[in-house]
């Protein structure tokens, strides 16, 4: 009977180890434009302000393509395929979620952050 | 400016009051008389709180746009209820709701405190004091510096105004909810506290019972409020998403549904003593530190979600509050409380086999490594910085596929433990007894995907990804997991039936089962069978998305800047069923005065399955923005290339019948990469302005300026009709996530009240003798269960 506990306790922190390996090894990274450029992964986020005059909608396939400055000066064009986030009028900055496809960034989602007056993205205080 | 002072005068009244609740609750060892200062300085605290929310509520009411924070969330016309939504829009706001709910019910709660008196007024009034303490500087009545003039106060005409996606009603009562339950949480924490401190581990959990479980439903109508926020205004088609701010709300709440699991334990077996303590602390630890995670910019790299950084030293007060409250916590269990819990705890029947407290243990322990892996997941960033890696974060999928491997085995205890009693039984026993329900569940939940797979339209090979490559046909692993979810419910439902006819105390705990499982077969089959297209159509183009042949209709009556104003859609199923599809579209200006256009998504709820459409304002600019072009300039952007040969004019130069045109060669690149080519010859009339010319299929060019003495002109590309982009998504049952939600709030509430012990310390109380009747109330439940078990097994 005495045992039981300890199986139990080990069985939890075994538990607990492979989520934490899980998460080491599939949390999606937060790439710079270089990085993006010579990873293969699928969800890569790639954070960086939107360069406001860049801001098209494609005339070929109507993807949204905005040109995006990652914190280390470089630059890439984003294609985004879908509605665009409500506040995408509003963003300053973006994270794309995508990954690579050719010369431009393939975002799949985008989260938009918003001036600081409305403070993070549309999300009461909570 | 006087309201504003006011405000700010509250806030520093609330630190001298609680520093004076402090010293009594500290000093009345020493000095006896100090002990009558405890509750009179509790209650002019709290009062001085609620004095600044007035303050700042009449600030909003009364447009007093002279204050940052006022500008920034009201305009002069915005409806009543969103100026009042406007005060908890941001952060400071949102700390003093935290200050003010906390406050409630830490004086409804202080009159039944009893023995636990000092050191419950202790812990509050450090908590408020600390939390006044960061209003102070983080501080929501900071007057805008331009607007002294010659000594005299400006006062702007309007504000800014809230952010559209926030003017909607769930955010008028969202936050008072969750911040309600938060509240109450602090509650739940002081008594822990106080009860290790007086060394009285018993009689606390009688006290604070009928409190948790007004915090778990608040919380948990919150968390649900707060996704049918999402689901309704957001457009990306889902409830939850598992960002920090949800996941703020959430782990709380889980380690709050443990502590409800552990009172019953403690009164039914006297045991859990120590447990108990841990489990009241965490939920209101882990919501602190998770204001501290979303609000300190650690996750700003790597979030939208957070909230812009908080002024330093308020920063400085929340660590330095979170850090001693966890601390000393920790501290005082290991030097008293595991004592305490010891000699508290009863010694465990020996029994081998399955008992309900050893089913209860095992819940617990599932919902505490449940909050612990959402708690690392939201943590992971500043892990990860922490170890000095690059940023990385924990998506909704990776949650899914993690998380799911503690909700099976988490729903299958759920849906044993009716049929489990406090006395041993053996497996076999245990097997027999919920049988039945297992096959009707089993038989039910076939039913169910019968009827899932004649509205979805999910392909039947579709996969659902796993760790390490694995693969599951998306059909039979949601069928899995929805059979564990109506194995809850029909065994919860089979409980009900038992109990209605005996006993209502513990009937509220099983209609929370059911609403949970409900709510969670909701979630599940919604997001698990979704289907979810896109595309982009032109305005004067059908197109067929999902089934449905979708065409535009233009925009109902109202004016464009109207909130009321919606784009019209037809979708039309195989079947010629038809949908009017009006999702939300309107213009209003920023406050930088460039007009911005707020969408929101059109939901058709059917009983099956929700059609879901987003769509994105009209797309009518080729070009962002208009170029400039000298005769004979030949320039390319964004996949046309326009060649301006020269200007041609008709008319008398000077009259109102005077037109100039541009004379110019379009070249659009096609998809096949071929470059087609068009004449175009766009005018601007000098009484009526430009004039659109036709620049090749779906296109028009428009010159918006021109100059008459170098003959250049501004020119600008148009999609002539305009573009929608459009998301469609099919949910299924989605309405199994509102039923869900009503009966879980219903069992919560039921219990809350059911369970209402007397609250004055001087009745007598009955904690052995209740316990008493508890238990045998719940053996006589059992041997009924057993005879009517018997008796079925006899009939078939």
């Amino acid at each position: 009977m005495k045992t039981g506990p300890i199986v139990t306790a080990i069985v939890a922190m075994l538990a607990l180890a492979a989520v934490v390996a899980a998460f080491m090894s599939n949390a999606s990274p937060y790439v710079t434009i270089a990085q993006a450029k010579s990873n293969s992964g699928t969800r890569l986020h790639l954070a960086g302000d939107i360069l406001k005059p860049t801001v098209n909608t494609d005339i070929v396939n109507h993807a949204l393509t905005f040109d995006v400055k990652d914190k280390n000066g470089d630059v890439i064009t984003v294609k985004h395929v879908g509605e665009p986030p409500t506040n995408m009028n509003e963003a300053t900055e973006v994270v794309a979620i995508g990954k690579m496809e050719g010369d431009y960034f393939l975002s799949e989602k985008l989260l938009v952050k918003c001036p600081s007056r409305y403070e993070g993205e549309a999300k009461p205080a909570s | 400016m006087l309201t504003g002072q006011a405000g700010s005068l509250f806030v520093f009244a609330g630190i001298f009051f609680f520093v004076l609740a402090i010293l009594s609750a500290v000093f009345q060892g020493r000095f006896p008389k100090l002990a009558k200062l405890g509750t009179p300085a509790l209650w002019l605290g709290s009062i001085s709180i609620f004095g600044a929310m007035a303050c700042l509520m009449t600030l909003f009411v009364k447009n007093q746009f002279q204050y940052e924070y006022v500008f920034a969330r009201a305009e002069i016309h915005t409806d009543l209820k969103y100026k009042i939504a406007g005060v908890w829009s941001g952060q400071q706001g949102s700390f003093l709701l935290w200050a003010c709910c906390s406050a409630i019910f830490g004086l409804l709660a202080l009159k039944g405190t009893g023995v636990y008196k000092r050191w419950y007024t202790l812990v509050f009034a450090i908590f408020l004091g600390s939390l006044c303490g960061i209003l102070a500087y983080e501080t929501p009545f900071h007057p805008i510096h331009e607007v002294m003039r010659d000594g005299k106060v400006f006062v702007p005409p309007t504000g800014q105004g809230m952010t559209p996606s926030l003017q909607n009603y769930w955010v008028v009562i969202h936050p008072p909810t969750i911040f309600l339950g938060f509240g109450a949480l602090a509650v739940i924490f002081a008594y822990a506290v106080a009860a290790m401190l007086t060394g009285n581990l018993k009689d606390w959990i009688g006290q604070v019972r009928s409190w948790s479980m007004v915090a778990l439903s608040l919380l948990g109508t919150g968390l649900i409020m707060g996704g049918l926020w999402a689901y309704e205004t957001l457009g990306w088609g889902g409830f939850w998403m598992w960002d920090p701010v949800e996941n703020t709300s959430f782990v709380p709440w889980i380690f709050l549904a443990a502590f409800v699991h552990g009172m019953i334990v403690q009164t039914n077996k006297g045991r859990w003593h120590g447990a108990n303590l841990w489990f009241a602390a965490i939920p209101f630890l882990s919501f602190c530190y998770g204001t501290f995670l979303t609000r300190s910019g650690f996750l700003t790299e790597v979030s939208v979600h957070s909230f812009a950084q908080m002024d330093k030293s308020a920063l400085n007060i929340l660590i330095a509050f979170m850090v001693f409250a966890i601390a000393s916590f920790t501290a005082l269990y290991f030097w008293k409380g595991r004592r305490l819990a010891k000699t508290a705890d009863l010694a465990a029947e020996d029994a081998a086999g399955i008992t309900r407290e050893k089913s209860y243990s095992y819940g617990a322990l599932l919902l505490c490594l449940f909050g612990v892996i959402i708690a690392i997941g939201m943590s992971w960033p500043l892990i990860l910085g922490l170890m000095g890696k690059k940023a990385a974060v924990v998506e909704e999928h990776l949650y899914h596929q993690v998380l799911v491997w503690f909700f099976i085995p988490l729903m299958l205890l759920m849906a044993v433990a009716p049929f489990i009693s406090w006395r041993a039984m053996s497996g076999r026993e245990l097997v027999g007894r919920f049988l039945n329900v297992f096959s009707v569940s089993a038989g039910l939940t076939g039913f169910g995907l019968l009827g899932l797979k004649y509205t979805t339209t999910l392909p039947a090979d579709s996969f659902v990804a796993f760790p390490l490559g694995f693969k599951a046909n998306t059909w039979v692993w949601i069928a899995f997991l929805l059979f564990l979810c109506v194995f809850v419910m029909i065994s919860s439902l089979w409980r009900i039936a038992e109990l209605v006819k005996r006993t209502k105390t513990s009937l509220g705990g099983f209609v929370s089962h059911f609403g949970l499982a409900m709510l969670l077969a909701g979630l599940v089959v919604s997001r698990g069978l979704e289907r979810h297209e896109k595309t982009t159509m032109r305005k004067d183009e059908t197109v067929s998305l999902m089934g449905y042949t979708i065409k535009n209709e233009g925009f109902t009556d109202n004016p464009m800047a109207s909130r009321e104003n919606k784009s019209k859609f037809s979708l039309v199923a195989a079947n010629g069923s038809k949908i009017d599809a009006r999702p939300g579209m309107y213009y209003y200006n920023d406050p930088s005065g460039e007009q911005k256009a707020m969408v929101w998504p059109h939901i058709q709820r059917n009983i099956t399955h929700d059609v879901y459409m987003a769509v994105s304002e009209p797309i009518i600019f080729a070009w962002k923005d208009p170029v400039w072009f000298k005769p004979g300039e030949k320039k390319t952007i964004n996949g046309a290339t326009v060649h301006y040969r020269k200007m041609t004019s008709s008319g008398e130069p000077g009259q109102p019948d005077a037109m100039f045109g541009a004379d110019l060669t379009v070249g659009i690149l096609e998809s096949d990469g071929r470059i087609t080519e068009h004449e175009s010859e766009p005018q601007f009339s000098v009484s009526q302005g430009p004039q659109l010319a036709p620049a090749g299929d779906g296109f028009a060019m428009v010159m918006t300026r021109m100059d008459v003495k170098d003959k250049s002109v501004e020119l600008q590309l148009l999609f002539n009709p305009e573009l929608y982009q459009i998301e469609l998504y099919h949910k299924p049952l989605v309405v199994l996530v509102w039923l869900g939600a009503g009966i879980l709030l219903l069992g919560g509430l039921m219990t809350a009240f059911a369970r209402r012990r007397p609250r004055n310390p001087d009745e007598p109380k009955l904690p052995a003798g209740d316990a008493e009747v508890l238990k045998s109330e719940s053996e006589a439940n059992e041997r009924e269960l057993a005879g009517s078990l018997q008796m079925k097994r006899a009939e078939s």
